[in-house]
């Protein structure tokens, strides 16, 4: 029981009404004529905020350095229903408990160094990066461990409760890398050890012909082909929780016991499904909303028409942990997949891209996709949709709509409908095709599933 | 862009009213005697557009109904077969019927007679197709006031009025139409799926889910049959099966009004185009001059299941299987001895080099696959089916039943005209093909 964190602790007994807005409760209540509860927050909560999405390294690139410290600790975490999940995770530092671990970026070829503190309850536990080549433990080559009888205790070398160890590799490659605990990995990455690392090229874009500043176009890779727009860089994280394991696991650390996750094999059964440690509406909240105080990822998307003044991708980088393959789906337009595992799909002539409209995430693999959407159509109120579009006396209206066919404009809702719409732009959902995972706890339009904002192309008056 | 513009003024002359012509499309085939038709109202949406302004106009109604499962098939608790169902069914469904070009009063009568997989769409690149969905609402369920959308998977740069995510758009109340645009650009070329996104895993799973592919242009292909615009995706015979599952626990609760807990998801029959084998086998069912459903001869529980999985073909037929799964759970489908080359992916073009041929398609939720094979020399039938043998409840001593198992079948040179519209064919009555 040794820290506890205790501000999560009370936040879990204490449980205080939640600063949901007024828009995500209509927008989970949509269904069933529910839809006109009474707003529990000020209209200006309505919109989410929007300029705090982007992927969010702990660490400052610029700066040198690259010797971290990660806390391995308890906490809990909150699910867009109230429930409280009892979860071991990576905290940056010596700061607070976090889900998922703090992400980390650095440049190709740095030497990186992470040190890990194990404030765990009780056990051993590891830190382990899947594609990194060459991997020194406290200045040692990195192994498996085994017990004196010769059983597998660990997939790398791994350090006991209350003790620190070191990681030490060069991160060769570009990409997006997953680490997660090695030890009793099927019951320590369930319970929430994981995190991302960002490995940035060097290389700066020599093309032209884009017509935009350089300082806003960056490399995913240690490829021209891979250019994105520096300020549209978005990350994730798709995973899992069964709630009855880890309230099994909390019961059995308060009482000192050991729990095993193979005495739970067959009784496994996910109910959260997660993107960056939330669950929707959670999920496009900002990064750092203040109550989600251990969740501090976003996973909202917000871009602007392609156009020949913004022609930049977004970049998303997919992560899984999960057990099975995540079918994830964009809706609006296809993704292209540029990278797989950190290693950019082209050789020197030929872009081995793939788009698809179901991103499948498979467990353990890093993706990297390129996004954007386009206005083809331009419909306007000068450029009217072909059939006019009912009175909205006679259609039923989403809290995320702009209530016309256009961008930026805006439309009446029906009485009593709250605007999660702040601007007139458009809202397009992306989510686990297995619906069963759209869902918190088997509730529609929660889970694994998150929002791609279209703004009106700037100057626009979204953010003021 | 430009395409639009000038596109656009020639709407707005040939619809000045805003008035929908309701537009007759295909004949109504009904059985034809001495004849094994594939030939039903499939696919609605291949018919030729006649409209003056080159629109294809589609209408299709969502409510629900009840299906038949392979008869046999082991009871699961006491939840299949569901006692409430009419004779000859036993699973509770919601789904799309095509009502194209039905007066109100006869769309109106189809409230409670809905169908699984849904109707099967299709249009050309740089076409314009217009779907007015109405809701008639649920003849089961009438303290249901669930509203409905098209949400057409896949479909690029879409914008939130015509996506029909409820939350982000509009969706259909009971009582309602509302009509969707889609304008597939030139280079859109592919096999898609749509599904109504209400509630979406209540409305997917109990059938709202069906296949919408676009041809490349006329423009690209001179009028060849093509899958993509490319002369190396030519075909002679194209079929389109979407996979999906049932779990029979879901459908009680929805007729008996329960609730599910959808993470708790554990299908117990698994179905190509709504039916389960060896159903998937049977003809094509049609639209009676009533506007109701008519069962396959011979198979009057296959009446809201018009839609045959059969794959008929002649030695040497470039054959195009377009697969897509609605489903929640990833399958491998298996044709051991034809091999299959993947020509598209989630309706993009998969050029030669990056081909493989194999005879195990993966396709997991949201995935579609456009499959081109030679047909085999040798007359006779080729197994389809998927590899995992878990997922069929089996029925007596047929291993197969209630699973997602078709057939290829050669027939002799000769046998069969020049294909007409996807999924269909005609072969002589009784001819074998399997079961």
């Amino acid at each position: 029981m040794q820290n506890r964190d205790n501000t999560t602790r009370d936040e879990r007994t204490s449980r205080p009404v939640r600063r949901w807005t007024a828009g995500w409760i209509a927008g989970a209540l949509a269904m069933g004529g529910l839809a006109t509860v009474a707003p529990l927050a000020s209209p200006s909560d309505a919109a989410p905020r929007t300029d705090h999405e982007s992927v969010q390294c702990s660490n400052d690139i610029a700066a040198p350095g690259r010797q971290f410290l990660l806390t391995a600790k308890d906490g809990f975490i909150s699910m867009p229903d109230g429930n409280s999940i009892y979860m071991w995770g990576y905290a940056y530092g010596n700061g607070r408990f976090q889900m998922p671990g703090p992400v980390l970026c650095v440049n190709q070829g740095d030497e990186v160094v992470i040190t890990l503190k194990n404030e765990l309850p009780g056990v051993a536990t590891s830190l382990q990066l899947s594609g990194i080549e060459g991997v020194q433990a406290d200045g040692r080559p990195a192994q498996p461990q085994f017990d004196g009888a010769g059983v597998l205790t660990s997939l790398t070398d791994s350090v006991a409760s209350s003790r620190s160890i070191s990681y030490a590799f060069v991160a060769a490659h570009a990409g997006t890398y997953l680490y997660q605990s090695a030890t009793d990995p099927d019951l320590q990455v369930q319970m929430g050890l994981y995190g991302a690392l960002i490995v940035r090229p060097t290389r700066i874009y020599a093309g032209t012909g884009l017509g935009v500043p350089a300082a806003s176009i960056a490399l995913a890779y240690d490829d021209d082909r891979t250019f994105y727009d520096k300020a549209h860089e978005y990350m994730l994280m798709l995973s899992e929780i069964d709630p009855d394991l880890h309230a099994a696991a909390e019961e059995a650390v308060a009482a000192g016991q050991a729990f095993k996750a193979q005495d739970y094999t067959e009784a496994y059964k996910a109910r959260y499904f997660l993107i960056n440690g939330r669950s929707f509406p959670d999920t496009i909240a900002p990064n750092n909303a203040s109550w989600l105080p251990n969740q501090p990822y976003s996973a909202l998307t917000e871009i602007q028409p392609y156009s020949a003044s913004n022609p930049l991708p977004s970049l998303l980088r997919y992560l899984s942990v999960g057990k099975e393959a995540y079918p994830f789906h964009p809706h609006s337009n296809h993704e292209k997949v540029i990278a797989k595992d950190a290693r950019v799909l082209a050789d020197a002539t030929t872009d081995l891209s793939e788009e698809h409209f179901a991103v499948v995430v498979t467990p353990g693999s890093t993706q990297d996709a390129t996004f954007i959407w386009t206005n083809v159509e331009n419909y306007s109120p000068s450029n009217p949709v072909p059939v006019p579009v009912p009175q909205i006396a006679n259609l039923t209206d989403g809290s995320y709509w702009n209530g016309t066919p256009y961008l930026g404009e805006k439309g009446p809702l029906n009485p009593g409908r709250n605007s999660s719409n702040q601007c007139g732009e458009y809202y397009h959902v992306a989510h686990s095709h297995n619906l069963t995972q759209a869902t918190n706890y088997g509730a529609s339009f929660g889970g694994m599933l998150t929002l791609i904002r279209v703004d009106p192309p700037a100057p626009n008056r979204c953010h003021q | 862009m430009s395409r639009s513009l000038s596109r656009r003024q020639f709407l707005i002359a040939g619809t000045g009213a805003g008035a929908l012509a309701a537009f007759g499309g295909a004949g109504i085939a009904g059985a034809l005697p001495g004849i094994s038709s594939g030939r039903g109202r499939t696919p609605a949406g291949l018919v030729t557009p006649s409209a003056p302004d080159g629109v294809t106009r589609l209408a299709l109604a969502a409510t629900d109904g009840w299906a038949g499962m392979p008869q046999g098939s082991p009871a699961v608790g006491p939840w299949y077969p569901d006692k409430w169902a009419p004779a000859n069914l036993d699973t509770y469904i919601f789904g799309f019927r095509d009502v194209t070009g039905l007066d109100r009063a006869v769309v109106q009568a189809q409230r409670g007679k809905t169908q699984i997989s849904a109707p099967l769409l299709g249009i050309e690149a740089e076409k314009e197709l217009w779907i007015t969905l109405s809701n008639l609402g649920l003849a089961v369920r009438p303290d249901l006031t669930d509203s409905h959308t098209i949400h057409w998977h896949g479909f690029r740069n879409a914008i939130p009025l015509y996506d029909g995510v409820p939350e982000s758009s509009i969706s259909v109340p009971i009582g309602r139409d509302f009509t969707y645009v889609f304008r597939p650009d030139g280079d859109s070329a592919g096999t898609y799926m749509y599904h109504c996104h209400f509630e979406d895993v209540e409305h997917v799973t109990m059938g709202m889910t069906g296949i919408v592919f676009v041809r490349p242009p006329q423009s690209a292909t001179g009028g060849a049959r093509w899958a993509y615009a490319a002369s190396d995706t030519a075909y002679t015979r194209e079929y389109a099966i979407i996979l999906t599952e049932m779990d029979s626990r879901a459908h009680f609760n929805d007729a008996h009004i329960q609730a599910t807990d959808w993470t708790d998801f554990k299908p117990n029959f698994w179905l190509l185009n709504g039916r389960a084998y060896p159903d998937t086998l049977r003809q094509n069912g049609s639209r009676g001059a009533d506007g109701d459903l008519v069962a396959p001869p011979g198979y009057d529980h296959l009446q809201y299941q018009p839609n045959s999985s059969l794959i008929v073909c002649e030695p040497g037929d470039k054959v195009l299987v377009r697969l897509a799964s609605l489903g929640f759970q990833e399958h491998s489908m298996q044709m051991p001895h034809i091999g299959m080359e993947i020509v598209g992916s989630d309706a993009r073009y998969v050029p030669p080099a990056r081909r493989v041929t194999t005879d195990v398609i993966d396709i997991g939720p949201g995935e579609s696959r456009d499959v081109l094979f030679t047909a085999p020399a040798r007359v006779g039938i080729y197994p389809f089916y998927n590899r995992d043998m878990a997922k069929y409840p089996g029925s007596g001593a047929e291993r197969w039943s209630g699973g997602q198992r078709t057939h290829v079948v050669v027939v002799p040179p000769g046998t069969l005209g020049a294909q007409t519209a996807a999924n269909t064919w005609s072969l002589p009555t009784n001819y074998p093909v399997g079961a």
